[in-house]
């Protein structure tokens, strides 16, 4: 590399400004010197005398030893570079200045302050005047000019850096696939701007507070005022936080792992479980964070817990706590919940109880206005009423009879299962055991979608010769079936309805089959499935919407996206995940939806859907529930198993009596456990009132 | 200043400069093919698909938004940062005159501008950007710029023209910024001035949450403390220790949270070489002159308002005062029955009084001063005694109870409260022109040949004696009979 090479255009004009202030070069010369920087900042090359003329003059430089001179940049890395070929050279005796200069102190996180550039504020206190401001005087000084449209790109860029207190949210449109609504940005800039980043968002179940914790924090990170950020949640929500929070908002957050990630990402998600355990807690408690969030924190209503020590102990400078349930059997939960927030908010414990509880009475409060003033100073509970005005939904039950194909290969494969699947154990994470599951799952949605499974059944080394053997031969019984009893009757029903129409179903295969029939029967269909690119999802999504009648879709329909403009759905076959099912409805029974909603259920008779129907419809009718109150119901049951898992276990109890008596009473605990939690939202709704919404801030 | 709707503008321009620009693939979406200069900053990519409005992203991915908060925008911003920290402009004044600019800048009420002289330079000056930066638990930023005249270290008006581009100037010459330093310490003192009320306002407010927070902790804390050790657990006494190492720890937090942390980063640097006008104008009413210099620069052709020689607040439509003073009009006074005028100044020393009976404002040309009481009154205010021709206010004026005229009080004496003029009657014959000609007028007075007759410079007092009723005629200048009565004689 030639001596040219080696700077910089900016270097050269400080070499000749720093050669002015030595004395080094002539005037002529220095004025060359200074050219060529200019023109290298501009990118321009020089022709081949200029070259050979920037050559001879950094030679001029070297040998008078220039980079060893005084700079006043300090720490300057031009300099030293060119003092380093200085010492490269033969020795000379210096020819600037008297004394040699000390060698350049090592770099330290802020640069040197030149003293000619130092100013001290005399009126405000506290105020700092950054040491790089004299990095920025420095090239002033020594004619280090650059191009006017970069300075104006600079000052600009400047401008949209800049920004406000909380008068708006700039998160608004970094969202991802959401539609928010005004309550939403309402809370966000409630907590944001009352709250100061510490609440409890206590929004009734459905009302999205994910998505609010969401803005709020993706507002103090654009903001820069967050950068290190903890999720705690239940063990099986961390996973769909971590979803949550990429998709939608774009922040990559990494689930809990080893002991190092604590430190070491600075985006953590984690079971409230794993970080109160010994070593992790340490750790949680030796960090320092920004923001910490924590869902359902109804489960930190005790303060004798591992669970509320361990929050309390975090260091944090913003929090939100959520939770649809923020007090369930007495007042104390309230007071423990708002302490972790605010200690002292709510008084000390024994001034709460003197203020708040009755002798004898730990649910009343004895002076719920003030009480419920305090409270609207960390918590936002928006309700649906208020919010969310939604058309009643009528839901209609058509009980299908198989045909005699169907029947006998239903119950065929049901005796299969019901034998095999005690044999595979309790866990259901079971290869195989989990294959019986989905056979007599897709066997409820169609044969052609069960028969696909039983051909891999067949052939699967899993399972013995023998249940083989017995799998080919269902397998031909399935395939042989070419009727099928509820396509006929979502047919009918088509006939009967004049409106657009959603028809759900599980599995692809059974959606294949539809898709031919209602084609061959005229009707135009928009066919929706998760194999399908986001492209021809949303051209499925706008065909339907524009011309087509039928919506044929496996999945929940896709999140963010708007249906609401059809009224009618159809589920084809039933989910044994009941929140499944209500992803379903929630898909048209949404804001914006203006007419009433139809829910048609299609069910074979005497087949494990009639048990959902029961538990589900007759029991908790659950089709009434609003979006959400399906898993506090479900989480009142004391049940550790799944719906699913229960279903399955009652399903496969040979004895006929024993099965119904096993229907029977998990059916009563379903409707023991809707009606604590209607209990429960009862007291809530009395004791927190309307008063704690987020209406507009001022 | 820059609004949000203009990060559409800003991103293209950056993209234009950097030899990318954006092509539009579709509707709302672009592509920039990114040189090989921009690879650190867009980590390597070959290129990069934009958009500015969310609803334009499509779902499958693979496009960036540009918008505030951004990561797109943020490494645009950073990059963007990282060159022009120091340009330099050149602005001329082109074809304005300054007369016109004088003209338009200055509209005084009551005289006439006339430009005397003027003279035009070019004047180095340091426009200096900071972005100052305000955190707490909230963060609040501002771009702040100052512009110095290198000659004076006075600031200037920063016009938004100096912040464009069109203003750029390839300079043949390095020029010289010997000023620098101290041009920059007195953009710092005026910035600190500047901001200097917003900022405290920021840090009373966190300082305020901060103490709120703090009582609020240490009660709650401190009451938990007393319930622990009064309470009938075994081991209150450790529950309390463990309250006090978490109080204090909360209160560390607190002070943390709403700790104060303000700075001032220069970040960018233009020298503007700004043509300069010294104009020397006068402005003169009525005799009064005076001669103003101002100064305008050619990025803001307005002579900034001068200042008024009471208050020294600027005023937009100045005032030449008759003494010559140039004030406000909320610092002058004009004569209500002339456009004299005068500062405050000239009117301690008397050059306008308020009328003693009206309040109007007098100038002393419309002054006149009561011979009796020496109170000053307006011409509509004072009084002339036809008698003795003493001027006289209201309160000195009397009216004479035979011909009923007001003279002065001197000329109308008690006890009888006749004024001197009916005092003096003195006989007149019927030939006398007067009485002729009441006598030729009235033919009821023709009959009376006993008269008697009084004169001043307004009016003739003439007294008829019949056999019962003496009849009195008050005459003005022209002969008209302004008063006429008939009493019972003696």
């Amino acid at each position: 590399m030639s001596l040219g090479d080696a700077f910089q255009g900016w270097e050269l004009v400080h070499f000749a400004s720093k050669a002015k202030r030595h004395d080094v070069l002539d005037n002529e010369r220095r004025l060359a010197l200074y050219e060529a920087g200019r023109l290298r900042m501009r990118g321009e090359a020089p022709d081949v005398a200029s070259a050979a003329r920037l050559e001879d003059l950094l030679e001029a430089l070297v040998a008078s030893n220039l980079g060893e001179a005084d700079c006043d940049r300090g720490d300057c890395e031009a300099c030293g570079r060119l003092a380093v070929l200085e010492s490269e050279r033969p020795a000379s005796p210096p020819q600037v200045g008297p004394e040699r200069p000390p060698p350049p102190p090592t770099t330290g996180a802020e640069p040197e302050v030149l003293p000619s550039f130092i100013y001290t504020p005399s009126r405000i206190p506290g105020l700092r005047f950054s040491p790089r401001n004299s990095e920025v005087l420095a090239k002033v000084r020594d004619g280090i000019i650059e191009d006017a449209a970069d300075w104006v790109l600079h000052y600009q860029a400047l401008l949209l850096d800049a920004q406000s207190g909380f008068d708006r949210l700039l998160c608004i449109p970094l969202m991802r696939g959401v539609r928010h609504y005004k309550y939403q940005v309402d809370t966000a800039l409630k907590v944001l701007r009352e709250m100061r980043g510490r609440a409890i968002l206590a929004d009734e179940v459905g009302l999205g507070k994910t998505i609010e914790a969401g803005m709020v924090l993706k507002e103090l990170i654009v903001r820069g005022l967050a950068r290190k950020v903890l999720i705690l949640t239940p063990a099986s929500l961390v996973t769909q936080w971590r979803e949550e929070m990429d998709v939608k908002f774009r922040l990559a957050f990494e689930i809990m792992d080893e002991f190092e990630d604590w430190a070491r990402h600075e985006f953590v998600i984690s079971s409230i479980d794993t970080a109160k355990r010994g070593v992790h807690k340490e750790e949680i408690q030796r960090l320092s964070y920004d923001v910490v969030i924590v869902d359902e924190a109804h489960k930190l209503k005790n303060r004798a817990t591992q669970n509320w020590k361990l929050i309390a102990s975090i260091r944090k400078k913003y929090m939100l706590l959520l939770t649809a349930t923020p007090v369930q059997n007495d007042l104390e939960e309230l007071f423990n919940l708002v302490t972790l927030l605010r200690p002292g908010q709510l008084s000390s414990y024994g001034g709460f109880k003197h203020r708040f509880v009755r002798r004898g009475d730990r649910r009343t409060p004895s002076n719920p206005r003030e009480l419920r003033r305090l409270l609207k100073e960390v918590m936002i509970r928006n309700r649906r009423s208020s919010v969310l005005v939604l058309p009643p939904r009528r839901v209609f039950s058509a009980d299908i009879v198989l045909s005699r194909a169907e029947r006998r290969l239903y119950e065929d494969v049901t005796d299969f299962v019901r034998d095999r699947y005690p044999a595979y154990g309790r866990r259901s994470t079971s290869v195989n055991k989990l294959s019986l599951i989905i056979l007599q799952k897709e066997l409820g949605s169609s044969t052609f979608a069960a028969a696909e499974t039983l051909r891999k059944m067949k052939e699967s080394p899993n399972f013995p010769l023998e249940d083989r053997l017995v799998l080919a031969e269902l397998h031909e019984r399935a395939a042989a079936v070419a009727e099928n009893e509820k396509a006929r009757r979502l047919r009918q029903l088509l006939g009967r309805i004049d409106d657009k129409v959603i028809v759900f179903t599980q599995y692809l295969r059974t959606l294949q089959h539809l898709n031919a029939v209602l084609g061959a029967d005229g009707h135009t269909v928009s066919v929706f499935h998760g194999g399908m690119s986001p492209w021809d999802k949303d051209e499925s999504v706008r065909s339907f919407r524009e011309t087509n009648r039928v919506f044929l879709s496996t999945e929940a329909g896709g999140e963010g996206r708007n249906l609401q403009f059809c009224n009618t759905v159809i589920n084809f076959d039933l989910p044994w995940n009941p929140l499944k099912i209500e992803q379903r409805i929630g898909r048209v029974h949404r804001l914006g939806q203006t007419r009433e909603v139809h829910i048609v259920n299609l069910w074979a008779k005497d087949t494990i859907e009639e048990y959902v129907i029961d538990l589900l419809d007759k029991k908790i009718n659950m089709f009434q529930l609003v979006v959400g109150e399906l898993d506090l119901v479900l989480g009142r049951a004391e049940e550790e198993r799944t719906f699913e898992e229960v279903l399955m276990d009652i399903w496969t109890v040979k004895d006929i009596a024993r099965r119904r008596e096993e229907l029977q009473r998990y059916g009563e605990r379903l409707l023991a456990a809707k009606g604590q939690y209607e209990s429960m939202k009862s007291y809530q709704d009395n004791l927190l009132g309307p008063e704690l919404a987020a209406e507009a801030s001022p | 200043m820059i609004s949000p709707t203009s990060v559409e503008g800003f991103v293209r321009r950056y993209f234009e400069r950097r030899s990318a620009p954006l092509q539009e693939e579709e509707t709302g979406v672009y592509r920039a093919i990114l040189p090989g200069s921009l690879l650190p900053a867009f980590a390597g990519a070959a290129s990069v698909r934009v958009a500015f409005l969310p609803e334009r992203m499509p779902p499958g991915g693979g496009v960036e938004l540009a918008v505030v908060g951004s990561y797109l925008l943020d490494r645009i911003v950073e990059d963007a940062t990282g060159a022009g920290s120091h340009s330099v402009a050149r602005l001329s004044l082109g074809d304005v005159s300054p007369r016109e600019v004088l003209e338009k800048s200055i509209r005084p009420r009551n005289a006439k501008l006339s430009l005397e002289s003027a003279t035009t330079e070019s004047v180095p000056h340091i426009l200096f950007n900071f972005t100052v930066r305000l955190t707490t638990d909230e963060r609040v930023e501002r771009v702040e710029s100052v512009l110095i005249d290198l000659r004076t270290s006075a600031e200037r008006r920063a016009s938004p023209v100096l912040f464009e581009e069109g203003a750029s100037l390839t300079e043949e010459r390095a020029p010289d910024w010997t000023g620098i330093e101290e041009a920059y310490r007195r953009a710092c003192g005026l910035l600190e001035g500047r901001i200097e009320a917003a900022v405290i306002g920021f840090r009373d407010q966190a300082e305020n949450l901060r103490k709120a927070e703090v009582e609020r902790i240490t009660k709650y804390f401190n009451d938990s403390v007393t319930e622990a050790l009064h309470s009938k657990l075994t081991d209150g006494a450790a529950e309390a220790q463990a309250l006090e190492v978490e109080r204090d720890r909360r209160l560390a937090e607190a002070e943390e949270k709403y700790r104060f942390v303000g700075e001032v980063e220069l970040c960018n640097v233009r020298t503007v070489h700004l043509d300069v006008t010294r104009a020397e104008a006068s402005l003169s009413h009525r005799g009064a002159r005076r001669t103003v210099s101002v100064e305008f620069d050619c990025s803001d052709p307005v002579a900034h308002h001068l200042v008024c020689d009471e208050c020294g607040i600027p005023t937009e439509s100045p005032v030449l005062c008759f003494g010559g003073h140039l004030v406000d009009p909320a610092c002058s006074q004009g004569c209500a029955f002339c456009d004299r005028v005068h500062c405050r100044t000239c009117i301690a020393k008397g050059m306008i009084a308020p009328c003693a009976e009206c309040a109007r404002p007098i100038c002393i040309d419309h002054l006149e001063v009561c011979a009796l009481s020496r109170r000053g009154y307006c011409p509509d205010h004072i009084h002339t005694c036809a008698i003795c021709g003493r001027t006289v206010g209201p309160n000195y004026i009397a009216r004479c109870v035979s011909c009923e005229q007001p003279y002065c009080v001197v000329c109308v004496a008690p006890p009888t409260d006749r004024c001197a003029t009916c005092r003096a009657l003195e006989g007149a014959t019927t030939q006398d022109r007067a009485v002729a000609a009441v006598r030729r007028s009235d033919p009821g007075l023709a009959k009376i040949t006993n008269w008697r007759r009084a004169s001043n410079p307004r009016v003739t007092v003439l007294v008829g004696k019949g056999l019962v009723w003496n009849h009195l005629l008050v005459m003005d200048a022209r002969g008209a009979v302004v008063v006429r009565k008939k009493v019972l004689g003696r």
